[in-house]
C-alpha cells in the first residue's frame, strides 16, 4: 500500500462488478465486503455458497483464476479463503467450515486448476471436498496416520517431528491389462536439485497421463513462519526457494508493509526492481541452460550458464552475495547503491545484452532446438486459464498476464522500459522464447532504473509488532505469479502465513502438456514450466503384461539402450 | 528445418573457433588470487569496545548463531558468533544499535573442526576501551 493511510483508494472496475455480481447471486448469502485498498477485497460468505459465488464471478470474468486456496484453524472453526484473481485485482471469498464435519464441496469440476490448492487444504488441515476426483496427501507421506493434519492447532509441531512414517514408498498400484505401462520416476535423483515423484501412463512411447506427487522435500515453513518474529521470518522466507530469493523476501516485505501500512521510499521502490530484475535474468538464464542441456545441447548451456556469471556478479556488487540477496527488508532495502556502483553495474549491461540477443537467434533458429520444443507439450489458452497456470507458462498460451503491469507493486509503474511479453503457440518453444524475451525487457528495465534513480531515504523503521489484520499480496517471481497472505494478531508473530508458489499452480498445467507428448520429450517439456524440482533421471519400468521390473536411467532409456529386450 | 542445417553448422563451427583462441572464462583458483568486491557480505565482526550488550543481535538473529556471554569481569553480555550456524544475512549488524557489528570480507572460512568456526571477540578488546 503506497498511498498515505487513511486514504480511501477507488475501487477497480473489476472488483466494482465483483460486488454487484456477487450481491446478486448470492444475496444474503453474502454477510460483508471490505475492500482494501484499491485491488483487494473481502467478502464473507456463509458455509457452502463458494459454487455459487465462483460460477457467477466465472462467467461475468473469463480470466478468473483460482490464485490459492488457504486454510487455517481458528480454533473453535476451519476457515476457507479462496483467492481470486481477476485482472489486477484480487477478491478473496471467506468461508467458515464446520470443525466438526469439516467437509465442502469441491471447486475442481468448475475450476480444474483447483484440484491441487484442495489437495494441499485436505492433506494440511483435513477438509474433505466433496466431488473431488482424486482426494489423496500431496505433502505427507501417503502413510500419515489417518486424521493428522499438521496446521490443525490442536497438533503441536514437537508431536510432528516424533510422527514416524515408512521411509519407502508405498507400491504403484498398475493396472493389470491394456497396453497401457506405468512409467515411475522418481523420486531420488543422482544429480539434480529437488525429489519429486512423476508416475506416467504410457502407451507405447506416448505419455497417457502422469501423476505428480510432491512433498519429499516438504519443510514445514508455513508452520516454523508462526513460531518466529516478524524479522527472522523474513530469512525464513528468503529461503523457501534459493534461486528466486528476491522475489519472496519482496513478497513477504510487501505483505507486511500493507499490514503495518508503511509507506516505503521511492529511491528504496527502485532499488528493490533492481534485485528483482537481476534474479529474474539469474533464473531464466539458468534455467536456459537447464533446458539446452536436457535437448542434449550441452555447449550452449556451458555458454549461456558463462555468461550468467555476469548476472552473478552484478547482484554481488548491489546485495553483497551471489545468491542470498538478503536485500530486501522490511520497511526498505538493506544497502544503498552509490552512483559509481550504478555506473559500473550498467556498464556490464550491453555485453549481457549482446549475449541474450545470440541466444535468441539461437534458440529461434537452431534446428535442434526447433526439432525438441516446437509444437511439443502444447497448452492452450482455454487451458492455460482453467488449469490456473501462472507466468511465463500462462504467458506462452496468449495470456497477457503479468503481475508487475496489471497489479504493480515496487516502482513497476512508473517504469517506461518495462512490457509486458506474450506468445500464442503455447508450446515448449514459446515458453522458452517468453522468457529470453523477458530477459531482454530485464536488461532493458535495470538500466533505466539504474540511470534514473531517485534520491532520499532507502528506509524507514518498521515496528516490531503489526496489529491486527489480514493482507494478501502477489509479485511476479521469475517463475510466475507468487502468492503471500498474512494474517497478523497483534503481537509481534504472525498467526499465519500462506505461501503459493508459482510452481505449485503450475503443475496442474504441466500435466496437460505432458498428455501426449513422447516420452523422450518428457524432460523438455517439465524443463519448459521451470519447476522448481527435477525428476527425470531414474526410472522403474514394470511390464503390466509380464509383471516383469526392470531399471534403467532415463539417458539410457533416451539413447535406446536400457529397455530390456 | 531442412534447408539451414549446413550453414548452421559452419556458423557455429566458426564461432567455437573464434573463442578457443580466447581466454579462458574461469580463473585458476585458489593458485590466482580472487578478490571479493567491496560490500561483500561476510562473516560478522563484533567490536566490543562499542558493544553495550543489548542483545538485539542475538534476539533478530534468524539461524540462532548468536550467543550472549559474560565479560571476565562480570559486567556487560557481549555476543559470541557460531559461523557454522551463521546464514550471513547481516541483520545483526542492523538490529545493532551501536553499529558495533559489520559484515567482513573474509571468505575461505572452511575449517576441519566446526568448533573452530566459533568466533568470540572477547579476547581481542583492550580492557578500558569500552565507551560508556
Amino acid at each position: 500500500m503506497r498511498k498515505a493511510p487513511g486514504k480511501q483508494a477507488v475501487l477497480t472496475e473489476e472488483l466494482a462488478r465483483a460486488r454487484e455480481v456477487l450481491e446478486e447471486a448470492l444475496g444474503e448469502r453474502m454477510t460483508s465486503w471490505s475492500p482494501a485498498g484499491a485491488r483487494r477485497a473481502w467478502a464473507d460468505v456463509e458455509p457452502g455458497s463458494h459454487i455459487r459465488a465462483v460460477k457467477a464471478l466465472k462467467t461475468c470474468f473469463s480470466e478468473l483464476r483460482l490464485a490459492a486456496l488457504t486454510g487455517m484453524d481458528l480454533g473453535d472453526e476451519l476457515r476457507l479463503y479462496y483467492h481470486l484473481r481477476m485482472g489486477g485485482s484480487i477478491l478473496t471469498l471467506r468461508m467458515p467450515v464446520d470443525k466438526g464435519k469439516p467437509s465442502v464441496e469441491s471447486l475442481t469440476p468448475l475450476i480444474p486448476g483447483a484440484d491441487l490448492h484442495e489437495r494441499e487444504v485436505f492433506d494440511m488441515l483435513g477438509v474433505f471436498f466433496e466431488g473431488h476426483p482424486d482426494l489423496r496427501r500431496l505433502l505427507l507421506p501417503d502413510d500419515a496416520p489417518e486424521g493428522f493434519h499438521p496446521l490443525r492447532k490442536e497438533i503441536e509441531a514437537r508431536v510432528l517431528r516424533a510422527e514416524r512414517t515408512s521411509p519407502i514408498l508405498m507400491p504403484v498400484a498398475t493396472e493389470e491389462r491394456g497396453p497401457v505401462l506405468t512409467l515411475v520416476i522418481g523420486p531420488q535423483h543422482p544429480a539434480l536439485h529437488e525429489p519429486e515423484r512423476f508416475v506416467f501412463k504410457v502407451d507405447g512411447e506416448v505419455v497417457v497421463d502422469v501423476d505428480i506427487r510432491i512433498g519429499y522435500a516438504h519443510r514445514g515453513i508455513e508452520e516454523a513462519a508462526e513460531h518466529r518474529t516478524y524479522i527472522r521470518d523474513l530469512y525464513l522466507c528468503e529461503r523457501v526457494c534459493g534461486i528466486c530469493n528476491v522475489a519472496h523476501s519482496l513478497c513477504y516485505c510487501l505483505t507486511v508493509e500493507d499490514l503495518l501500512g508503511l509507506e516505503v521510499p521511492r529511491r528504496a521502490q527502485f532499488l528493490r526492481v533492481v534485485a528483482a530484475e537481476l534474479n529474474r535474468l539469474h533464473s531464466h538464464m539458468l534455467l536456459l541452460g537447464v533446458a539446452a542441456e536436457e535437448m542434449g545441447f550441452r555447449t550452449l548451456f556451458m555458454y549461456i550458464w558463462r555468461d550468467r556469471e555476469v548476472v552473478m556478479e552484478l547482484m554481488e556488487m548491489l546485495t553483497g552475495n551471489r545468491v542470498m540477496s538478503s536485500f530486501n527488508r522490511i520497511g526498505g532495502v538493506s544497502r544503498d547503491v552509490k552512483p559509481e556502483l550504478a555506473d559500473k553495474m550498467r556498464s556490464r549491461l550491453p555485453e549481457l545484452r549482446r549475449r541474450l540477443e545470440h541466444y535468441e537467434e539461437v534458440f529461434e533458429t537452431d534446428p535442434t532446438i526447433l526439432a525438441r520444443t516446437e509444437k511439443i507439450g502444447l497448452l492452450s489458452r482455454e487451458e492455460a486459464i482453467s488449469l490456473c497456470a501462472a507466468g511465463p507458462t500462462l504467458r506462452a498460451s496468449g495470456v497477457e498476464f503479468d503481475v508487475r503491469a496489471e497489479d504493480p507493486y515496487a516502482a513497476y509503474d512508473e517504469l517506461s522500459s518495462f512490457r509486458t511479453v506474450a506468445r500464442r503457440e503455447g508450446d515448449n518453444l514459446a515458453r522458452y522464447l517468453a522468457r529470453l524475451e523477458e530477459c531482454l525487457v530485464s536488461v532493458d528495465v535495470i538500466d533505466e532504473v539504474l540511470a534514473e534513480l531517485p534520491g532520499g531515504p532507502i528506509r524507514v523503521r518498521a515496528p516490531r509488532r503489526v496489529g491486527p489484520g489480514e493482507a494478501v499480496r502477489t509479485v511476479e517471481a521469475p517463475r510466475g505469479e507468487l502468492l503471500y497472505y498474512i494474517r497478523a494478531d497483534g503481537s509481534d508473530r504472525p498467526a499465519r502465513i500462506k505461501i503459493r508458489t508459482p510452481t505449485f499452480t503450475n503443475l496442474a498445467p504441466l500435466r496437460k502438456m505432458l498428455q501426449g507428448v513422447y516420452v523422450a520429450d518428457i524432460p523438455v517439456t517439465l524443463a519448459s514450466i521451470d519447476p522448481c524440482f527435477s525428476c527425470t533421471d531414474r526410472a522403474v519400468f514394470l511390464d503390466v503384461r509380464t509383471g516383469r521390473r526392470w531399471s534403467c536411467y532415463l539417458d539410457d532409456l533416451l539413447s535406446g539402450r536400457g529397455l530390456g529386450d | 528445418m531442412k534447408p539451414k542445417i549446413v550453414p548452421a553448422i559452419l556458423k557455429d563451427a566458426l564461432r567455437t573457433l573464434v573463442r578457443a583462441l580466447r581466454k579462458p572464462a574461469t580463473v585458476r583458483y585458489p593458485e590466482v588470487r580472487v578478490e571479493v568486491p567491496e560490500g561483500f557480505r561476510g562473516p560478522p565482526w563484533v567490536d566490543l569496545s562499542k558493544c553495550v550488550g543489548c542483545g538485539l543481535c542475538a534476539r533478530d538473529c534468524p539461524s540462532g548463531a548468536i550467543r550472549m556471554v559474560g565479560m571476565a569481569d562480570g559486567g556487560r553480555r557481549v555476543p559470541v558468533v557460531d559461523l557454522a550456524r551463521c546464514i550471513f544475512c547481516s541483520q545483526c549488524s542492523e538490529s545493532c544499535p551501536k553499529g558495533a557489528i559489520r559484515a567482513g570480507r573474509e571468505f575461505k572460512i572452511a575449517v576441519s573442526d566446526s568448533g573452530d568456526l566459533v568466533r568470540d571477540f572477547r579476547p581481542l578488546l583492550i580492557p578500558g576501551e569500552h565507551e560508556e
